[in-house]
């Protein structure tokens, strides 16, 4: 075994969640945004077929339940949408404003819907699909600048914009392409300290990062599974320090970038059964027989499809799984020394 | 009256897919119908849809947890392949080699078993069956991993003899007796599948196939007329052999692509109402190496099928998918799709849950007075969206036709565009009079656009419209 | 026993997604209730006592009025041996009588066929909501199946009435001549008609009927609602069928505020359909069956209930001699099925003595057997 030295590594944490329409537990999860005091803001996907499971779920880090909000809406035909203020179809991606007020953009509606940190509905931006300035085709990730502006990844129309927080258009820079500065169905976005922006260019595998007036400054990452490879990436964080951390998806996995892009490690997964997963367990106490007779049990702690992450200024990292019904959460450590002691 | 070689190409693809709008028609018809039965017959020529983006929009399709998202999926898939064949095989061998979500926890099970019918369902009727007999979901659902040495669940050995592959009998005469069905039980003890993860907490993982030697019954077996230590695998080999092997495959294609035939149960004493055309089914299965694929090259290249135009009630997912094909809706993942899932549901055919082993019954079987009214209801909603682009694009062509039409023009317009449809002169002179009850037809206007629709409307009401 | 010269009628109300027992019939006095639902339990001074050992849900008011001037049987610890904890297996098995293998005839369907063999009558039973549940398909044997009673029909979105007149009328016209001409054309044609004029008979029960009950905005008060309607129509409609929709009972989380609003909407929509009925004098030939495919696990998840065995039902009505059938099953440790409640009481008597007692059917091939019966009628 060589030895290395790595000036990042992730400790496992602990799991969060459970598959659940309502109260405690989540439904489809595709986001995770971390509020004041602890709280975290789990947006629900959930399904067409049971829409009370389209929510937002407030909880703590340390998976105490808070409160739900947001709901989902019954379809009432294959024609007819609802579009109650507050209701969400398709939510993709939250941001939390210097108030604390929680943005939810919604790619099927077109819509920026907002609530206080109450989960009281108190404004949306109309909706405008369509892919002028300022309009929308398919919202996925968002985030603010320090100055609350928002910058909104506009998937449909491959293409980042830029509004303040009001949804006045600012700027925005893009096209359909594989070129720099270009996008296929971007997903995820981050901002860092300097306010550079990283956008997950989703279906081109990779990475780019640009300046606050969408200048090309790097990317990286390319098609395929290996090391610091990319296989549709969703989410995008960057941390205080600068390090990158990728929702390679399809590739069942979380990848860690150093500032530079280039690739520092891997995570498949570490899954444990979290607080909620234990009190239905007890609940169902055969299925800790049938946990114990279960065939590759051990798959249950794999990364299957992060449709997020998201790290906070404590340096710990939320990777969010739809699939499961859980985040799971890393802690950031400083210099490691890994291998054998000399 | 629609050319007779784009007739011919509507009914194809009615057939051999789930039906295609007008412009996809005459470029077939361009292309030729041996030609497009070849294309059809070799999906792997054809791209593939894109699951990337699939799942990217509908969350719930990555980890396929729920019957009604994989009911959603399924007939998106069937709506937007460009496979048309390949989908249309899953949704037979579905209705023939049947497993149901009410004893199938995880409905991914099911869809990697739809799966291996994509990607084997042309291919050998004996590999396909040795496939079958190593399904976690078959085997879970026949309960074969309940059949142990000295102590079988016959459940697998029976069905497998009665309903997957020789039937109760043909020509009045049995397939296989009570002994044949304990010998196949017993070749297949062992054959059962990895214990599964329990729901809770996270959700399901698929379960595997695994032979366990020390459960399997290794004495001597005879299984129609051959004795020897038989497993599965010589058991299946055996019965692809037999005469009632070919009789079955040929009847159930014949059921499903040419003309409605009795139900299963009936076969061993009601004859094929064709039987030339299931002989050289019959013949080419034992010719082609037990090949369905080749099967069905002699079955669409044939007078038979090509003289069975309108022979078949269309089965409820072949009317809502062709009706969404037609009017060109859920071209892309959207909302909706699970209301329009339901009207299959509604229409008396629960994807993935079919009522029994035995499948659903088919033919005037699908029609009662309830799920009658669900079809015209839903059928009529549609073609009367003058917002959709399939819609739209039959009044587009028939406005192009002049800056007026005669009644019987417009009749004959909307029949064409529906699929070159047949109706008798009783129906067409009902539409007739219909479309001549609010005077003279102009094209320009919106209120063509209405006149098309209602038009359209009361022809997918008829009896005709019921059949393909 | 009231004497009655109508034909009973047997209405049936599923409550989809499995109804927890424990929390509609709360054992409250006991210890283990306690120990076994520290997050989903009824506070005992909030229970509406029954006896000192069990009592209703507190949303259970107007059912319990009900049960209080002896309408209302409660069919204790009913189920099945060898319980199966999946929704569909378990209410396949209710509505087919079939626990061992897979059955496609309901219950109800072979019920039709005694009623009405020679098919006089396409109203014989009628189920509200959309699809048909299994307990009614049998081959060959028609149901109505009514997604809203004011608006059902045949080509009901032609919004345009003159419109739709026309196209109804271009309908009959096209399916009368096929009438005669064998196969199956002539088959369809004859649903076809079938469907029109039963659905030209219905429009009419919303039409004729007035009342002073006003029943909740929620699905389950509609349907009973439309329920009613139909009989009061008479019909001859002899089989009522309607569910709670969306699996809606199936409590894994938040649920005691999600079950008390469904019994607050499902009990009002009860003592509603009584009252409706009371009021224009048809409620003596009426019995309202209610059931779920399984009752809920004995311990909570820490928010909800998860799928378990051991269910409670009821059967409403003027004929109905009140009180509690079957034991309330016990909630020791070493009582439980599996950490469920254990039933005592086969549903399969329960559905003989309703079909024999009350529609005067033979119910051994019905229900595919011989099951000890209930003494709650008469």
């Amino acid at each position: 075994m060589t030895t290395q030295i790595s000036h990042v590594n992730l400790q496992y944490s602990h799991t969060i969640g459970r598959g659940e329409q309502f109260g405690p537990g989540f439904t489809y999860p595709i986001f995770v945004a971390r509020g004041e005091d602890d709280l975290m803001y789990v947006l629900c996907r959930g399904t067409e077929y049971r829409p009370e499971g389209t929510r937002i779920t407030v909880c703590t880090v340390a998976e105490d339940f808070v409160s739900i909000f947001a709901r989902g809406v019954t379809q009432q035909g294959p024609h007819e949408y609802n579009m109650a203020d507050g209701a969400l179809v398709w939510p993709t991606g939250l941001a939390i404003d210097s108030q604390g007020n929680i943005y939810a953009c919604d790619e099927w509606l077109n819509r920026i819907s907002i609530y206080n940190k109450d989960g009281e509905f108190v404004g949306k931006w109309q909706e405008n699909p369509g892919s002028g300035d300022g309009q929308l085709d398919r919202p996925a990730g968002m985030v603010f600048d320090q100055q609350d502006n928002l910058y909104i990844v506009d998937g449909g129309n491959h293409r980042v914009q830029k509004f303040t927080k009001d949804g006045k258009f600012l700027a925005q820079w893009g096209s359909l392409g594989d070129g720099d500065g270009q996008f296929n169905m971007p997903w995820g976005i981050a901002i860092d300290k300097q306010e550079d922006i990283y956008i997950a260019d989703w279906r081109n595998d990779r990475i780019q990062k640009f300046d606050s007036d969408g200048n090309f400054l790097m990317k990286f990452g390319t098609t395929g599974s290996g090391e610091g490879q990319l296989n549709r990436p969703t989410g995008v964080a960057v941390d205080k320090e600068g390090i990158i951390y990728v929702a390679d998806w399809m590739n069942d996995r979380l990848q860690v970038f150093d500032r530079d892009g280039s690739f520092l490690l891997l995570k498949t997964g570490d899954a444990t059964v979290s607080k909620w997963g234990m009190d239905k367990l007890n609940a169902n106490p055969e299925m800790w027989e049938e946990r114990k007779r279960a065939h590759g049990l051990e798959r249950e702690k794999d990364f299957w499809a992060p449709s997020g992450v998201t790290v906070d200024d404590q340096g710990r990292v939320f990777v969010v799984e739809s699939t499961r019904n859980r985040v799971q959460v890393y802690q950031k450590q400083g210099a490691t020394f890994l291998g054998i002691r000399l | 009256m629609a050319d007779k070689d784009f007739a011919l190409m509507a009914h194809l693809m009615r057939r051999a897919g789930f039906g295609a709008p007008y412009d996809e028609l005459e470029a077939r018809t361009a292309k030729g119908y041996e030609a497009t039965v070849e294309e059809l017959l070799h999906p792997e020529t054809q791209p593939e849809l894109e699951r990337d983006i699939m799942m990217r929009y509908k969350t719930e399709w990555v980890s396929q947890a729920g019957l009604e998202g994989q009911q959603e999926e399924w007939t998106y898939r069937m709506i937007n392949t460009k496979r048309p064949l390949e989908e249309k095989m899953a949704l037979f061998w579905h209705g023939v080699l049947c497993t149901g979500h009410a004893k199938c926890e995880y409905p991914k099970q099911q869809q990697m078993e739809f799966d291996m019918f994509r990607f084997q369902g042309l291919g050998s009727f004996r590999e396909l069956l040795q496939g079958l007999a190593r399904d976690p979901a078959m085997v879970f659902y026949l309960d074969n991993c309940m059949s142990h040495k000295g102590a079988i669940n016959e459940n697998w050995g029976r069905e497998l003899l009665e309903l997957f592959s020789l039937g109760v009998g043909m020509d009045g005469k049995e397939n296989y007796s009570e002994d044949d069905v304990k010998a196949a039980a017993r070749a297949f003890t062992g054959w059962t599948v990895t214990s599964a993860i329990p729901r809770y907490p996270y959700g399901r993982y698929e379960t595997r196939f695994i032979f366990d030697p020390n459960d399997h019954d290794n004495d001597e077996k005879t299984f129609q007329g051959e004795t020897g230590n038989f497993n599965g695998q010589d058991i299946i080999d055996i019965i692809v052999k037999q005469p009632g092997a070919a009789r079955f495959v040929a009847r159930h294609l014949y059921n499903f692509f040419v003309a409605d035939e009795p139900q299963v149960p009936a076969w061993k004493d009601t004859p094929p109402q064709d039987p030339e055309a299931i002989k050289m089914l019959e013949d080419e299965y034992f010719r082609s190496d037990y090949n369905i694929g080749s099967m069905l090259r002699v079955l669409f290249n044939s007078d038979f099928f090509k003289n069975s135009r309108f022979t078949k009630v269309k089965s409820p997912a072949e009317t809502v998918v062709g009706t969404m094909r037609l009017v060109g809706d859920f071209t892309t993942p959207k909302p909706g799709m699970n209301a329009l899932t339901l009207t299959i549901r509604y229409m008396g055919q629960d994807l993935l849950n079919p009522p029994t082993v035995e499948g659903w019954h088919t033919g005037k079987e699908w029609i009662d007075s309830g799920t009658l009214v669900e079809r015209i209801n839903f059928t009529a909603d549609q073609v009367g969206n003058t917002s959709l682009p399939g819609v739209q694009a039959i009044i587009n062509r028939l406005r192009a036709q002049g800056s007026t039409l005669s009644a019987e023009a417009l009749v004959e317009g909307c029949l064409d565009n529906l699929g070159a449809y047949d109706i008798t002169d009783e129906t067409r002179s009902q539409l007739v009079e219909l479309a001549k009850s609010e005077g003279e037809i102009k094209t320009s206007g919106p209120e063509f656009d209405q006149r098309v629709a209602q038009m359209l409307q009361s022809m997918v009401a008829t009896t005709e419209y019921i059949f393909a | 026993m009231t004497v009655t010269k109508k034909d009973p009628v047997l209405a049936v109300l599923q409550l989809s997604g499995g109804n927890d027992a424990m929390n509609t019939i709360v054992p409250y006095t006991d210890g283990n209730y306690v120990d076994n639902r520290p997050f989903v339990r009824i506070p005992s001074e909030s229970v509406l006592p029954i006896n000192d050992k069990i009592g209703f849900n507190p949303a259970m008011g107007p059912l319990k009025k009900l049960y209080d001037e002896g309408k209302v049987a409660i069919i204790q610890g009913v189920g099945y041996p060898q319980p199966s904890r999946s929704h569909f297996r378990s209410m396949d098995i209710w509505h087919t009588c079939e626990p061992d293998k897979v059955g496609d005839e309901g219950w109800l369907g072979r019920a039709v066929r005694d009623l009405d063999p020679n098919k006089e009558n396409v109203l014989t039973a009628v189920n509200f909501g959309r699809g048909l549940p299994r307990a009614l398909a049998a081959p060959g044997v028609p149901v109505a199946s009514v997604g809203n009673l004011e608006t059902y029909g045949v080509l009901t979105g032609i919004d345009d009435e003159d419109q739709r007149l026309k196209a109804l009328d271009v309908f009959s016209r096209v399916y009368s001549p096929m009438i005669g001409r064998g196969g199956v054309a002539d088959y369809l044609a004859q649903t076809g008609l079938d469907a029109l004029k039963g659905a030209d008979i219905l429009s009419t029960a919303a039409e004729s009927y007035s009342s002073t009950v006003e029943y909740g905005g929620d699905t389950v008060g509609q349907y009973l609602r439309n329920m009613v309607q139909t009989h009061l129509a008479g019909f001859g409609t002899r089989l009522l069928y309607t569910t709670a929709p969306y699996n809606s009972f199936d409590t894994h989380a938040g649920e005691m505020a999600n079950h008390s609003r469904l019994w607050t909407e499902t009990s009002r929509a009860i003592a509603d359909f009584y009252d409706d009925l009371k009021e224009h004098d048809a409620s003596d030939n009426v019995v309202l069956l209610v059931f779920t495919e399984f009752g809920r696990r004995v311990h909570d998840n820490g928010s909800g209930t998860d799928h378990g065995s051991g269910g409670i039902a009821f059967v409403v009505g003027d004929a109905v001699k009140g009180g509690l059938y079957g034991e309330y099953p016990s909630l020791d440790q070493d009582k439980l099925l599996e950490g469920d409640l254990h039933f005592n009481n086969d549903f399969r008597g329960l559905y003989s003595t309703l079909l024999e007692q009350w529609m005067g059917l033979d119910a051994k091939p019905i229900v595919n057997g011989s099951f000890e019966q209930m003494a709650f009628l008469g």
